[in-house]
């Protein structure tokens, strides 16, 4: 007897399999159109018509339109996802590189938001209508409205330049030397953590507030509760649902977003990747990134769908 | 000589899908009632019973899926959609919770007064007249016109549903258990004003509610359902002290009355077990996983609808074979 | 059947007769909350006393201040809003002037609460066990596991069929009447001295209410669990309860043994309210209501509150008035209740 949660597990995950296909797809089919004649491209700097029709041919460019989509999917599945026409690097080797970085960040981002976020949306819930709570969603409205890029190089300036108390670009991989590649991305994730913060705790006290304002929180009251755990354990756990969404928003913001911290730091993250290649029209390379990007965070919010039915229950229900 | 009904449905049944599965619900299965024009009847039921969806269906809120129901003779359904919005004003619903039916941003003589700016016959100028006139027959001060809901307490804004409904004077008006949300002395007085207001507008009633003490007073013939089906029929005098459903007997007797334990002489019959769940009633009779003198023919055997007496209807199997009167 | 020798005889009478010293002693307690506009009071004065396992019901309408009682009681109204005086003296011990910490001790161990809407009065993400388990080993620090077991033990008591398997349901899964016998496991769970009900089952099926009444008088008497009922519902306080205190605007208008009040209530707003119930009236019979609202609590009359909708108001009523104890024990706030012969729910 398969419970009914990992049932829905289960359809969950066969769900995703479709959309994955479907991005696929358009990846495809929007590089096609974006990138114009891609046999052009293919064919270097100031291609002759001969040349051109080689390279179509050699690229089986000359195939209908779904017949090149279901080679390309063939060869993605095998893990070929072409090379550079830069550097003639696997671009699947690319990403490896540099995708670590890039994870890296986010990572720290995010749990910035979350440990600064969720205390101060809390403390705002608590104490609602006074100073307090007015302050915090004030300077929550700046965190918001500043752009990262902006506080990245204020960042810079004061911590780096001027203190220089952490680095101002580059990084350091992890599997080399975890302190020093913490250290690099101090910086750019506070940078990135600004929105994010102001997000998390506005959603956190929006929710809580409800939550507090229930029926059941006078009956744990009226257990002789204290405080404190009313409202960590029971208050955040019924938030669990809105705070896991608005977590699963941010990191899809948050990839996004690392293009430009990740330029101005120099960082060679999968967004400074991207963004050469781009400029390069280094198609290949832009298209693989792009699929890989869109399939991390396919699976990243079919993690944050499962959790949803491990925080609350309700969410099973027939 | 019987007076021809001014609204009857005939063996309605509505069935809901559950959402997310294949299940389905009959909230209403096969009933059939009659009501005749100035009478009042009350239909009593528990969670699930689908009383109010009866209503509903009363008053053309929920469309039945089989079976059928007319208004003075007439289909509603078979009316164009024009005819039946022009109908639909004879049929009036008087909802449960008064917040939730007046709508905040308006004053209350506007909600009042938005029937008749719907149905556009009255000249404007008149309309407002008619407002203030409607609000002093329900008991409401004419100043109260410019109020909004939220100043008003909850027997006012029932007051102002109540103006609302009449306002283009309706043939009949289904109350969707119109007191249950108001203190004990203010229900009083709006059952009174309900009374008063049939006899002097002619109007037809059918109550729905789940507390027998008011039904019983404002019902000239009372209804009993249980999940989706009807369990007695009969005139309100006769159902309230010689019931022959054992659900009937039950309700009567767990209705809480505040007899002074000393003169209490009847014991109290208390039903065992839940309400079992609409989407899987029992077979055979829907109550027997309850009641008190179920036998084996309950459970193969579905009651058949049978008359016992003038105008009363029971679907039992031992209906007035049971010993016993009122509780 | 109720057995009312045993409540009203023995624990439970007034303190002024000097017998036993009572569960719970509330004297001249006052309730005023702070608004933008001052400091509005809305219970006055208030004193009354529970036994030992005794049943009280505090009946009102909205407005009559008997749910804020409630939870002046084991103060559970907001510390920056409610200002209480006078003394709450339970077992002796004042909890008014307590620290929101040695209230805890009482909440949930001593004093138990159950709301209206069991519904929305349990968490919905944590199971009916879970929730069972937190309070008893707040209160007891005992294992996981025997908290468990006492939690099984409580479901079975409160009469929810297959308790082991339950346990681990969440709130969403139980009918109405299972999540309000959750409700009460939860509340009586750590055995407490006293129950306080705000109207626990208003929001109930009339055969399910039957049911939870029964329980709560079993449970009361098994337990020796003296239980407060606060309900608007006078049919439902005549099951279960055995004195009755009626309370108006804020003030108590009648303290009785349940028998006598409902033949012979000593005060009109009583009088009317068990004569506004529709139970034994026809149609056509006007019911019998008490014309108009009662008085805000910006606009409180200095006099009698219920002066301006009573009847037999004279002028005499407009002066401050009393709560008048009689011999036989009850009391009554109302100078007229010697001459007036008012009707009960009897005919």
């Amino acid at each position: 007897m398969i419970s009914i949660r990992l049932r829905a597990i289960g359809t969950r995950v066969l769900q995703v399999i479709p959309t994955i296909l479907l991005a696929t797809f358009l990846v495809f089919g929007l590089m096609h159109l974006v990138a114009g004649d891609p046999a052009v491209l293919y064919a270097g700097e100031n291609p002759t018509m001969e040349r051109i029709e080689q390279v179509r041919r050699q690229f089986g460019l000359d195939q209908p339109f779904l017949v090149q989509y279901a080679n390309w999917v063939g060869k993605v599945l095998t893990g070929d996802l072409s090379v550079s026409m830069m550097s003639a690097e696997p671009v699947l080797d690319a990403i490896w590189r540099t995708l670590p970085y890039t994870l890296l960040i986010v990572s720290v981002s995010l749990c910035l938001s979350v440990l600064v976020g969720v205390p101060l949306g809390v403390a705002a819930a608590t104490r609602s209508r006074t100073p307090l709570d007015s302050a915090i969603m004030g300077v929550s409205s700046l965190g918001i409205a500043v752009p990262n890029f902006w506080l990245a190089m204020l960042l810079i300036t004061a911590f780096a330049l001027n203190c220089q108390w952490f680095p101002a670009t580059g990084a350091v991989p992890l599997t080399e030397n975890a302190l020093s590649a913490l250290y690099h991305t101090v910086l750019p994730a506070i940078a990135l953590a600004a929105s994010g913060t102001a997000e998390i705790a506005r959603q956190t006290r929006g929710a809580l507030s409800e939550v507090l304002a229930s029926q059941y929180v006078r009956t744990l009251q009226a257990k002789g509760l204290s405080r404190a755990r009313i409202v960590y354990l029971h208050g955040l756990k019924n938030i669990g649902v809105t705070l896991l969404t608005v977590m699963g928003l941010l990191i899809n913001r948050l990839l996004g977003a690392t293009v430009v911290i990740e330029a101005v730091f120099a960082i060679p993250g999968i967004g400074s990747l991207v963004v050469q290649a781009a400029l390069a029209k280094d198609f290949p390379v832009v298209q693989g990134v792009v699929l890989a990007m869109v399939v991390l965070v396919l699976v990243i919010n079919l993690v944050i769908d499962i959790l949803y039915t491990v925080i609350d229950p309700r969410i099973l229900r027939q | 000589m019987q007076v021809p009904p001014l609204l009857e449905v005939k063996d309605v049944s509505v069935l809901f899908r559950v959402q997310g599965s294949r299940q389905r619900v009959r909230a209403v299965d096969g009933v059939s009632l009659a009501v005749r024009p100035r009478e009042t009847v009350g239909i009593i039921g528990e969670s699930g019973s689908g009383k109010s969806t009866l209503g509903r269906i009363m008053v053309c809120l929920q469309k039945p899926t089989t079976g059928q129901l007319t208004h003075e003779g007439v289909d509603p359904y078979r009316l164009s959609p024009a005819q039946l919005c022009r109908h639909r004003r004879d049929y009036q619903m008087v909802f449960q919770d008064p917040n939730a039916s007046l709508n905040p941003r308006l004053p209350v003589g506007a909600s009042i007064r938005e029937p008749l700016d719907i149905e556009g016959t009255l000249p404007r100028s008149e309309r407002d007249a008619r407002v203030l006139e409607l609000m002093e027959r329900v008991g409401l001060h004419r100043e109260l016109a410019y109020r909004y809901p939220h100043e008003l307490s909850g027997g006012q804004k029932q007051r102002v549903n109540i103006a609302r409904a009449l306002t283009c004077r309706p043939k009949v008006i289904v109350c969707d258990e119109a007191v249950a949300a108001l203190d004990v002395s203010i229900q009083a007085d709006v059952l009174n004003l309900l009374v008063e207001l049939q006899q002097e507008f002619g109007l037809t009633y059918v109550f729905v509610s789940h507390d027998l003490g008011v039904v019983a007073h404002v019902s000239d013939t009372i209804a009993v359902m249980y999940l989706g089906k009807l369990m007695e029929l009969g005139p309100s005098e006769v159902l309230m002290n010689g019931p022959l459903h054992p659900y009937t007997r039950a309700l009567l007797s767990a209705e809480p009355a505040p007899v002074p334990p000393s003169m209490r002489t009847q014991k109290r019959i208390i039903l065992q077990g839940e309400i079992p769940s609409p989407l899987n009633p029992p077979s055979g009779c829907r109550f027997r996983t309850r009641c008190p003198v179920a036998a084996n023919r309950c459970a193969t055997e579905e009651p058949a609808w049978k008359q016992h007496g003038e105008n009363h209807w029971v679907a039992c199997h031992f209906a007035g074979k049971i010993q016993g009167g009122t509780p | 059947m109720q057995d009312i020798d045993n409540q009203t005889g023995e624990i439970g009478r007034h303190p002024m007769q000097g017998t036993v010293v009572p569960l719970l002693e509330v004297r001249n307690l006052s309730i005023s909350f702070r608004t933008a506009n001052g400091v509005l009071n809305i219970v006055p004065d208030l004193s009354f006393s529970v036994g030992y396992g005794e049943r009280l019901a505090v009946v009102g309408e909205s407005g009559s201040g008997k749910t804020i009682t409630g939870l002046a009681l084991i103060g559970l109204l907001p510390r920056n809003q409610a200002v209480l005086n006078g003394q709450i003296l339970f077992e002796g011990r004042n909890l008014i002037g307590l620290s929101e910490q040695e209230l805890r001790a009482f909440r949930g161990r001593q004093i138990g609460m159950v709301f209206q809407e069991p519904m929305s009065a349990l968490d919905p993400v944590f199971t009916i066990g879970q929730q069972i388990v937190e309070t008893i080993r707040h209160h007891f620090g005992i294992s996981a596991r025997a908290a468990r077991e006492r939690a099984v033990e409580m479901l079975d008591k409160v009469g929810i069929p297959a308790a082991r398997k339950r346990v681990d349901e969440y709130p969403h899964q139980l009918s109405g009447g299972m999540r309000q016998r959750a409700m009460l496991a939860i509340a009586l769970a750590c055995e407490p001295r006293m129950l306080i009900a705000d109207e626990p089952t208003t929001a109930l099926d009339v055969t399910i209410q039957a049911q939870i009444l029964e329980l709560m008088v079993r449970l009361s008497e098994e337990t020796r669990t003296a239980i407060l009922f606060i309900s608007h519902d006078l049919g439902a306080v005549s099951e279960v309860c055995s004195r009755m205190l009626t309370m108006y605007a804020g003030q108590l208008v009648e303290d009785a043994v349940l028998d006598a009040v409902l033949r012979r209530p000593l005060h009109p707003y009583t009088s009317g309210l068990l004569r506004s119930l529709p139970r034994f009236s026809r149609k056509g019979d006007r019911l019998p209501s008490i014309g108009g609202r009662v008085p805000p609590p910006t606009a409180m009359p200095s006099g009698c509150r219920f002066e301006q909708r009573c009847v037999h108001a004279i002028d005499a009523c407009r002066n401050p008035q009393m709560v008048v104890t009689l011999p036989d024990g009850r009391r009554v706030c109302c100078h007229r209740h010697a001459e007036l012969h008012l009707p009960g729910s009897v005919d």
